[in-house]
């Protein structure tokens, strides 16, 4: 295959297509613990649960939010799907594929697939090369196309992601936050891939910059065909750019639908809580709500039974002993939610 | 007569590649028990301007150059430096983004918070316990009596937050200056904390300055808005003109790139293209002129100066925009 595959903006209109829920990536029973040590020996003492259970499918062409506060295990779960870290349990599958248990040989393959981008543009870039060689890398590593048709590939992503070709001389200190985001989403898109894993990438940005990168990300989705797994937690980028939301808390999913089921008809009580803690830019519509009490707990000795229920409004007896799974909510197709108490709920709004 | 009024304000850093004018003629006022939001984003001096008020900018590599800064009919950048530490944490509090900028490491709850009871108020022993319990469970930490003995590594970010709001209130001070309090703070957290600077400004009339880049906060907690850019004010007013009689095509630029709910990607998010300007060599025109799509020559040539085109409300722009009926 050649280095000159497709480039946004300069090909043929791509497909276009909406999702299909054809799974691209299928995640099945994830699970990742890290060791607590501690001691003059450095014995363990204990597992950071950061990842507990997790089953979620990745449809092609769509793109999947994935949100939930700091120590959720949002981050954790991108980066073991893609196998930057070893799972504890589970597999997932890339095109019916096992990239969980792939060898190391396969997985060097299987990453052509898989991209990421990652959230600081201020740290993800090597300062001591240029940017030219950033977005090059992928290419030498994967030894794709020749020297010419490498030199090539670089001046066409940095056009498509608004830099000049001249930008591949220069350093990575040289450019603005916005900048170099662009520079990392051209290095991502590179090799082609199917999937981009994108983990908090627009969050070191300022807000006018921010949509610089949205829309990049959008026109490349519909003119290649990405699937996206955006991780974030800023639920306003999450309802503008995702089709599908998965709310996470704690390690674990705790509700998942589309992203008009999500905003719209929230289920679970946590994912409640999150929607009306977003401060709302009306001064007309300053709330009055009170906030829920307490925070995350320590993923190391997570609360029994639902991860959420010290913070919960509704939690009942059950809901400190029973682990809920997700299952249906809200009467509509590919809606679940975690919630023992999912029937007693109040309708919202 | 405000509180606190700040009146063209200057303030640069000396580095290798030159004199960055971080600061350049700021002014703005503080009304006693309001909030002022001072928005705007990376690198647009709001942070700096605060530590100038507070005399706590880094001298060298920084230096206040010009300006007054009027406290209770003194001029806070004409005090000796061994005058401020009366007025600062007494009169005037301050917190940070990140707690650990303010709290000591090595030290107790305890410790930390009984320094201050004892140097402004000779409390000590179980006396001071009592106060630093009452204040701890004031801004709403379970469990305060252990706390005490707690290092501030043991407590999450929420709660350190809320020992910096204690610590900052313990003294009563009429102005708390809070830059980014709860930009590193989980969302739910966020709003409790909102929450309660709100309820303590209520209680004790306290006014405050909230530094901040998000547009929501100021929306959800300010009276009164600056708006900052490049270094400079390029609008001020209420918070209701500012969301719906925006005149700086800056602050309009701003506000539409915030994604609104039931946005979705079949629309482009509106951007402001372009890059800030250096502010080691500051365009001499309008410093926004560049990325500013009515800007004209004398935008170019002419810097604009801060005018007041109703009463409150004013904006630095030679061609302001028009109000939507």
């Amino acid at each position: 295959m050649s280095a000159r595959a497709s480039t946004p903006g300069t090909g043929a209109p791509g497909s276009g297509t909406p999702a299909d829920p054809e799974p691209i990536i299928e995640v099945r029973g994830l699970r990742k613990y890290y060791p607590v040590r501690g001691g003059v020996f450095g014995r363990q003492r204990g597992q950071v649960r950061a990842v507990e259970e997790v089953s979620l499918d990745l449809h092609r062409g769509e793109t999947l939010g994935l949100v939930g506060e700091s120590g959720c295990g949002k981050s954790t779960l991108g980066r073991t799907l893609m196998r930057l870290e070893e799972p504890t349990a589970g597999d997932v599958l890339y095109e019916g594929r096992d990239l969980a248990h792939a060898s190391s040989r396969e997985l060097f393959a299987l990453r052509r697939n898989v991209q990421m981008i990652f959230q600081d543009p201020y740290s993800s870039l090597n300062p001591r090369i240029t940017v030219g060689e950033t977005v090059r890398e992928p290419l030498d590593v994967h030894r794709l196309g020749t020297e010419e048709e490498r030199r090539q590939r670089v001046d066409e992503l940095l056009v498509a992601v608004g830099l000049s070709p001249e930008a591949k001389n220069r350093y990575p200190h040289e450019f603005s936050g916005g900048q170099r985001q662009r520079v990392g989403v051209a290095r991502s898109l590179a090799l082609d891939p199917k999937v981009i894993v994108a983990d908090e990438p627009v969050s070191a940005l300022d807000v006018s910059v921010q949509g610089q990168v949205l829309n990049l990300m959008v026109r490349f989705q519909r003119e290649l065909g990405l699937t996206y797994l955006f991780i974030s937690h800023d639920l306003s980028v999450v309802e503008y750019i995702s089709d599908r939301v998965a709310i996470m808390y704690l390690g674990r999913l705790v509700e998942v639908g589309s992203t008009e089921q999500i905003f719209q008809r929230p289920s679970h009580p946590y994912t409640r809580a999150l929607m009306e803690a977003v401060p709302v830019a009306d001064p007309r519509r300053r709330r009055q709500t009170t906030p829920i009490r307490g925070e995350t707990p320590s993923a190391v000795n997570p609360p029994e039974g639902c991860a959420f229920h010290p913070r919960c409004p509704f939690a009942s007896e059950a809901c400190h002993q029973s682990v809920p799974v997700l299952r249906p909510a809200g009467g509509d197709e590919g809606h679940r939610a975690a919630c023992l108490r999912l029937d007693e709920m109040p309708a919202t709004r | 007569m405000a509180l606190l009024a700040v009146e063209g304000l200057r303030t640069v850093f000396e580095t290798e590649d030159g004199v960055v004018q971080a600061v350049d003629g700021v002014s703005f006022e503080v009304e006693e028990g309001r909030t002022l939001g001072i928005v705007g984003e990376s690198g647009c001096g709001k942070s700096v301007s605060a530590m100038s008020v507070m005399r706590l900018v880094p001298e060298p590599p920084g230096r206040i150059e010009a300006g007054a800064v009027n406290w209770k009919g003194r001029d806070l950048l004409a005090l000796d430096a061994d005058e401020m530490p009366q007025i600062r944490g007494a009169e005037i509090a301050m917190i940070f983004q990140d707690p650990m900028t303010s709290l000591n490491p090595v030290f107790t709850i305890r410790k930390q918070m009984g320094e201050v009871l004892e140097k402004r108020y000779g409390l000590e022993g179980q006396e001071a316990d009592a106060r630093m319990v009452e204040m701890l469970e004031h801004v709403g930490i379970a469990d305060a009596p252990e706390r005490l003995s707690q290092y501030p590594h043991e407590l999450s970010g929420g709660m350190k937050q809320r020992v910096m709001i204690a610590m900052a209130l313990m003294c009563r001070p009429d102005l708390l200056i809070a830059d980014e309090p709860t930009t590193a703070l989980d969302v739910t957290v966020q709003l409790q904390i909102l929450h309660l600077m709100k309820e303590l400004q209520r209680e004790y009339n306290t006014a405050i300055i909230l530094i901040t880049h998000d547009m929501g906060v100021v929306a959800e907690t300010c009276d009164d808005v600056v708006v900052m850019y490049a270094g400079k004010v390029v609008e001020s007013c209420d918070i209701f003109r500012l969301f719906e009689q925006t005149r700086h095509p800056y602050t309009r630029g701003l506000l539409d790139s915030i994604l609104q709910p039931g946005k979705s990607k079949g629309e482009a998010v509106p951007t402001i293209e372009g890059v800030v300007p250096s502010l080691l060599d500051p365009p001499s025109g309008c410093r926004f002129a560049d990325r500013c799509a009515q800007a004209r020559d004398r935008c170019r040539l002419h810097d604009p100066p801060l005018a007041e085109l109703t009463e409150g409300h004013k904006v630095a722009c030679h061609f302001p925009l028009e109000i939507s009926p």
